[in-house]
């Protein structure tokens, strides 16, 4: 049995596996998170109590009941999450044999990997503290290790100080290595392999289908969504439909994507004249669709725009992703609408809202057209008494029915469902849109911040000549929720913190996260070539910018090796020693060098015997050099100074 | 050092590789004390833990890469600037030391050596973590700022004669362990190893020589030792030791503890023992005996004489001319 | 002032034949305040130069022949009662003059030498509690022989500091031993010395050596040569912090005997070996005598 490792070293490499895996074990059941963290306390306690590791069947045992719990509790699915998981897992296992040098510093070392696998997941600011704090505890638990190992352990005694300040020394003389490589290390056009479909997080956003009340919980979430800028000002806020999912099918309770939902346009959208460009950061939400304003010209490469101009990523957005779309609010989406987008269009279930159906036959009946029929249910529902309402109560089997004769209170869901419903049994062909509504102008750093309570549904009906033309029923109800956003339909606070210099913070947060979404998230391929042809550089191949960086690095380690690898002697040498010190080069270029140990008027005299010649001069100049060096009086450096410089031994 | 390097030297051609390995370093400069560690005497390699680091940066890089995640990359490019800056570390922490010199008392085979190495350094920072190593034996110290010191590396020793030390290493994986500095040099000189004294020698051979001791013993313990001392009042005119007196300018008076014997003479070629080691070993031990006994003794290794005499340092020639022993 | 010391140093340096140096770290060792003990055989001029020193310096001296048989109140003093005014009165032992030559010192028991080395630590003496000052200036040179004789009690490593500067006189060179037999004898010579200086003209100059001017340069050598004993492996311990503070003091001291007006490395590396020797001790393993350390160590402390 080896001499089992201080106290200090095991709880350094422990702090920093549990900093690191916080993130983690939140994510996962807590039971298992509780496991992992007892088997951190136990090794802990075997630290302080000098135990020694368990026996190994034991700990064969305990690792493979954890890893099947783990996999009973995921299901056996592979993804980030179980990945990350099993890590974890392993790493607590770890915990029970972690007795040699080599084991705390694997520990350790692995905690920058769980640091940089928490990302995968989240890239918010406050992660920033967590990468900062998580790298100074594992740098401090490495530079422990190593004090343990090259037996400084006793003679450094118990102060941890000189580990934290040598740590953290060590951390901040790494920056100007890790910034240069951050900025300049080639980054990915595109992946080079594919992410797994598998979505293992429970993440807000905007699904995929809609039954009214399911966005309900959106509203309460201020988390931002996606942020805008547009290169010119931005579209009005009545303007700002954020086009998602567009759902065709119902079932009677669920609005859902049709089977073509994935089907690339074959409708060419061209420019016009009121074309907006801009550029649009989303949040990571786990689906492939990309929000846009109507109707989209052009998008991203990897994206495609669907049959009904959703914007589609080739992959899940997993990560903050940065996409610039031109939209063109001028164009008629179908001018013609084929028979079987009608067919499915216009389709509900028999058997369901008897008396919606009802009305639409009596409002068919009393406006042919179809404009006059969709202003008469508009003008309905404005002057009759619906309500806009979060706290809409769920609706049943005939749920039109309910919403509309009975309750009268909802959100959009309720008025999008309840109106697309009226229209298809009234005969004209209508789909609802999902997306987001409006969003806030963040005036001082010109971009539209979108949140998850932007959650919006509204209608589209086809209507003959127009084609599909939007109809947003909440307008209707509540033109303050479009015109003003989601924020002032809201009745009362919704928590104890609803405040409006609360709601200030939040927005000045909001602008610090977007700057670092901008410049450190969306630090990508494209923004790093536009970056380097903003310093005036020309466009450059990625083996062009690895040269520029190995050079920049080359630069950046110059002076920090210097600084690193001067030794310093003491005080800094003034200018009667740097005269001094000249007057010795020479003299050393000449074969006559001065020991370390030898003063300089052993020196000099030792010159004088080797050079009698020269050496009255050196042994006169050692003399000043000594009065000034030594002495008490200063003020007479300058005769000394200029006749050191000009002074030139003679060739020997 | 890496293991790899330390592991050279097992085999044959490991051996050709040794010696090339060694003239290549001999080429670079110094490698005997004195010398003073400059970057061509200081090598440096990824410790086992270095290359773990580093496959481990590179999964997070590819990763990090592929996802497109940049707080990813930055952790990984902060990995990356603590492996560039332990290497600088590992470096400084090396370079500018002074081995000043190695060496060690003699000692009798089978004993181990404590091989001492001096060391300086005038850098005004403190150098953590440094071992010096010789073959499978190490040694580990901090040197604070502007020290000396001196380190013992105990080296075992098996036959007598001269023990020449292979090469040494000064390494040091400071701070955190990702890579090992090192520099190899060579000891000065080469060090004696006297032999090994016989267990249960025979007596000493006392009656070889027939002169009988023309002096009485005063002290039949007989472990004082003579010297002269200053002349005191009282003391008998026979002892005062003339010709020392004259030499020193003052009276001097012989303290009377005189030998209580007549010289040994301790001849290899007399000694008992069925080999030249055994002999060898024999006279070893009677030399220490003498030594102890304070006696006067003549060493005769075949025409050679050593002696009379009783010194340490007597004893010291004749050990080492015992060591040097074909 | 000056004046006078450089004559003192050159009528010593008359007496005393080619041994400046050892004459220059008595003169070291007096104007700092301490004590001198020369390790030496006999007739190497130990006696000789102690005479010649207290002659110069003017004041009372005394000369102690430290034998086994000797008392502590022998060097002391003792009360004597007095029969006339039925009075104790205190007599003086030869402890108390201005130069006190303690010979061969070694040569009296440790009860007797610790009653020398705490009258020079303390400055004073206590007899039957009544405490008596000794004389201001104090200096004690006390000689004992290297050699293990019989019947000596070598002075304990403990109390060795008390003695500022250790030193040995050594043979004389060839020519000058010549010189030494052809010429008369050194007593006579001695009769011929003048009392260069006096008590108080040798209290100033010990307050002018303690005032005299260090640049930081020095301090940073004297630091540099103190840690490097501590750091030494060789050592059983490094030199206590009242030793740096020696090593300044008599570097001071040997500054103003050479006449110059600031300290220069050249002091400190002169007082050093003489400070440091006996106040070091090597370990045995290590088989280096402190001498051999002392060396070592100013020959790798590099001057700043």
């Amino acid at each position: 049995m080896k001499q089992l490792p201080p106290f200090s070293a095991v709880a350094w490499t422990i702090a920093a596996f549990v900093i690191s895996a916080l993130p983690h074990l939140a994510a996962m059941p807590p039971w298992l998170a509780a496991g992992i963290l007892g088997a951190c306390a136990w090794r802990l306690a075997a630290a302080r109590y000098r135990w020694g590791p368990p026996p190994r069947l034991l700990r064969i045992v305990l690792t493979g009941v954890a890893l099947v719990f783990v996999l009973v509790a995921f299901g056996g699915l592979w993804g980030r999450r179980t990945a990350t998981v099993l890590l974890c897992v392993m790493l607590g296992a770890k915990m029970m044999e972690m007795f040699a040098v080599r084991d705390l510093r694997l520990v350790a070392s692995v905690s920058f990997f769980l640091i940089a696998t928490q990302f995968l997941f989240s890239e918010r600011l406050i992660y920033l503290v967590y990468l900062v704090s998580g790298s100074l505890v594992a740098t401090i638990a490495l530079t422990r290790i190593q004090t343990v190992h090259g037996g400084q352990w006793t003679a450094r005694g118990g102060s941890e100080l000189p580990a934290i300040r040598q740590a953290a020394v060590l951390l901040m003389l790494a920056a100007p290595v890790a910034l240069t490589l951050f900025v300049l290390f080639p980054r990915l056009a595109q992946p080079l392999w594919g992410l797994p479909d598998q979505v293992m997080d429970g993440r807000t956003g905007l699904s995929e289908d809609m039954s009214p009340g399911s966005i309900s919980n959106l509203f309460l979430d201020d988390s931002p969504a996606f942020r805008v800028e547009f290169d010119g000002p931005p579209p009005p806020p009545g303007e700002r439909y954020w086009r998602g999912p567009v759902l065709w099918n119902f079932d009677g309770t669920t609005w859902t994507r049709p089977f073509f939902g994935d089907a690339p346009s074959r409708q060419f959208v061209a420019e016009g004249p009121r074309s907006l460009s801009y550029q649009v950061q989303l949040e990571p939400h786990e689906r492939r669709w990309l929000f846009v304003l109507d109707y989209p010209v052009r998008g991203p490469d990897q994206a495609l725009i669907t049959v009904d101009h959703q914007m589609l990523n080739r992959h899940p957005v997993t990560t903050l992703t940065r996409y610039d779309v031109v939209s063109n609010p001028d164009f008629t989406d179908m001018p013609e609408l084929s028979s079987g987008a009608q067919a499915v269009a216009l389709r509900l279930p028999e058997d369901r809202n008897p008396r919606t159906r009802a009305l639409a036959q009596e409002l068919r009946e009393r406006h042919p057209d179809d404009r006059a029929l969709i202003n008469a249910v508009l003008g309905w529902f404005r002057e009759e008494a619906f309500y806009y309402t979060l706290s809409a109560a769920p609706l049943g089997r005939h749920g039109a029915d309910e919403f509309l004769f009975d309750l009268r209170s909802g959100y959009c869901e309720y008025y999008a469902s309840a109106f697309a419903i009226l229209m298809r049994a009234a005969g004209i062909p209508t789909r609802i849109v999902t997306g987001y509504q409006g969003g806030f102008w963040q005036a001082a750093s010109e971009y539209l911040l979108v949140r998850q309570s932007d959650a919006h549904a509204w209608t589209e009906v086809w209507l003959e000549g127009d084609g599909w033309t939007r109809v947003d029923p909440t307008a209707a109800v509540s033109p303050a929720r479009i015109e003003q956003g989601s924020r002032s339909v809201i009745d009362g606070p919704r928590h104890l913190f609803d405040l409006n210099w609360v709601e200030n913070l939040r927005n000045q947060y909001d602008r610090i996260q977007h700057l670092w979404n901008r410049w450190v998230l969306g630090f990508d391929h494209d923004r790093q070539r536009s970056f380097l042809r903003g310093l005036g550089l020309p466009d450059l191949t990625t083996d062009r910018i690895a040269l520029l960086m190995l050079l920049v690095l080359g630069l950046v380690m110059a002076p920090l090796s210097y600084a690193l690898l001067r030794q310093p002697r003491g005080r800094a040498a003034s200018e009667v020693e740097r005269a001094w010190q000249l007057m010795l080069r020479r003299l050393k270029r000449r074969g006559l060098t001065r020991q370390a140990s030898e003063t300089p008027l052993e020196f000099a005299r030792r010159v004088r015997n080797a050079r009698p010649q020269e050496g009255e001069r050196i042994v006169e100049l050692a003399l000043m050099y000594c009065r000034i060096h030594y002495g008490e009086v200063q003020d007479d450096a300058r005769p000394f100074i200029e006749q050191a410089r000009a002074f030139r031994p003679a060739r020997a | 050092m890496s293991a790899v390097l330390r592991r050279v030297g097992r085999s044959l051609p490991g051996r050709t590789l040794q010696a090339w390995l060694d003239g290549w370093v001999a080429r670079r400069g110094p490698t005997r004390p004195p010398l003073t560690l400059k970057y061509r005497q200081i090598f440096i390699l990824p410790t086992r833990f270095g290359w773990l680091l580093g496959l481990l940066m590179f999964a997070m890089l590819m990763g990090s890469l592929n996802f497109n995640n940049n707080l990813g990359l930055l952790t990984t490019f902060i990995v990356a600037g603590l492996g560039s800056n332990s290497m600088l570390l590992a470096y400084r922490n090396l370079e500018g030391l002074r081995i000043l010199k190695t060496g060690a008392s003699p000692v009798f085979a089978g004993q181990p050596i404590q091989f001492l190495i001096t060391i300086a350094s005038d850098a005004g920072r403190e150098r953590p973590g440094l071992e010096l190593r010789h073959g499978s034996t190490a040694q580990v110290f901090s040197l604070p700022a502007r020290a000396i010191t001196e380190i013992a590396l105990p080296v075992p020793t098996r036959h007598r004669g001269w023990l020449t030390l292979d090469r040494l290493a000064l390494q040091t994986g400071h701070p955190i362990g990702l890579f090992e500095a090192w520099s190899w040099f060579w000891p000065e000189r080469a060090i004696l190893v006297w032999p090994r004294p016989a267990e249960r020698p025979p007596p000493l051979p006392e009656g070889d020589a027939d002169r009988e001791g023309s002096e009485q013993r005063r002290n039949p313990d007989g472990d004082e030792f003579y010297s002269l001392r200053a002349w005191r009042e009282g003391d008998p005119l026979h002892r005062v030791a003339w010709k020392a007196s004259q030499r020193h300018n003052t009276l001097l008076a012989r303290d009377l503890r005189q030998p209580r014997s007549r010289d040994l003479v301790l001849d290899l070629a007399r000694a008992p023992g069925r080999d030249l080691e055994e002999r060898i070993r024999v006279l070893t031990a009677w030399l220490l005996q003498a030594r102890r006994q304070d006696r006067s003794w003549t060493l005769r290794l075949g025409g050679k004489a050593i002696g009379p005499d009783r010194t340490e340092a007597h004893l010291h020639a004749c050990l080492k001319a015992l060591a040097e022993q074909p | 002032m000056q004046a006078d010391l450089d004559r003192a140093l050159a009528a010593v340096n008359r007496v005393i034949v080619d041994k400046s140096e050892v004459v220059e770290l008595a003169f070291s060792a007096l104007l700092a305040g301490g004590h001198l003990l020369i390790e030496d055989l006999p007739g190497v001029g130990k006696t000789t130069l102690a005479q010649a020193l207290s002659l110069i310096l003017g004041g009372s001296w005394q000369r102690v022949q430290f034998t086994n048989d000797m008392l502590p109140a022998d060097i002391l003093g003792v009360s004597v009662f007095r029969r006339d005014d039925e009075q104790f009165e205190f007599r003086p032992g030869p402890v108390f003059a201005n130069v006190v030559l303690a010979d061969e010192i070694n040569r009296a028991t440790p009860r007797t030498q610790s009653a020398l080395l705490e009258a020079m630590a303390e400055g004073q003496v206590t007899v039957d509690g009544q405490t008596h000052r000794l004389p201001q200036p104090f200096f004690v040179i006390a000689t004992q022989n290297p050699l293990d004789m019989a019947g000596t009690y070598p002075l304990p490593d403990s109390q060795l500091d008390r003695f500022l500067l250790r030193t040995a006189i050594g043979y004389p060179a060839p020519a000058e031993e010549r010189r030494l037999l052809i010429e008369p004898d050194r007593r006579q010579l001695l009769t011929e010395l003048n009392a260069e200086l006096d008590g108080a003209r040798v209290m100033e100059l010990i307050q002018r050596a303690a005032s005299l001017h260090v640049a930081e340069p020095v301090i940073d050598y004297i630091q540099a040569l103190i840690q490097a004993t501590r750091a030494h492996a060789g050592l059983r311990a490094g030199l206590s912090p009242r030793a740096a503070l020696a090593l300044i003091r008599t570097a001071r001291a040997n500054a103003l005997v050479r006449g110059q007006t600031f300290c220069l490395p050249e002091n400190v590396k002169l007082i050093f070996p003489a400070l440091a020797g006996h106040r070091l001790q090597p370990l045995p393993e290590s088989g280096l005598s402190s001498t051999d350390v002392v060396e070592e160590i100013i020959d790798v402390t590099p001057v700043p």
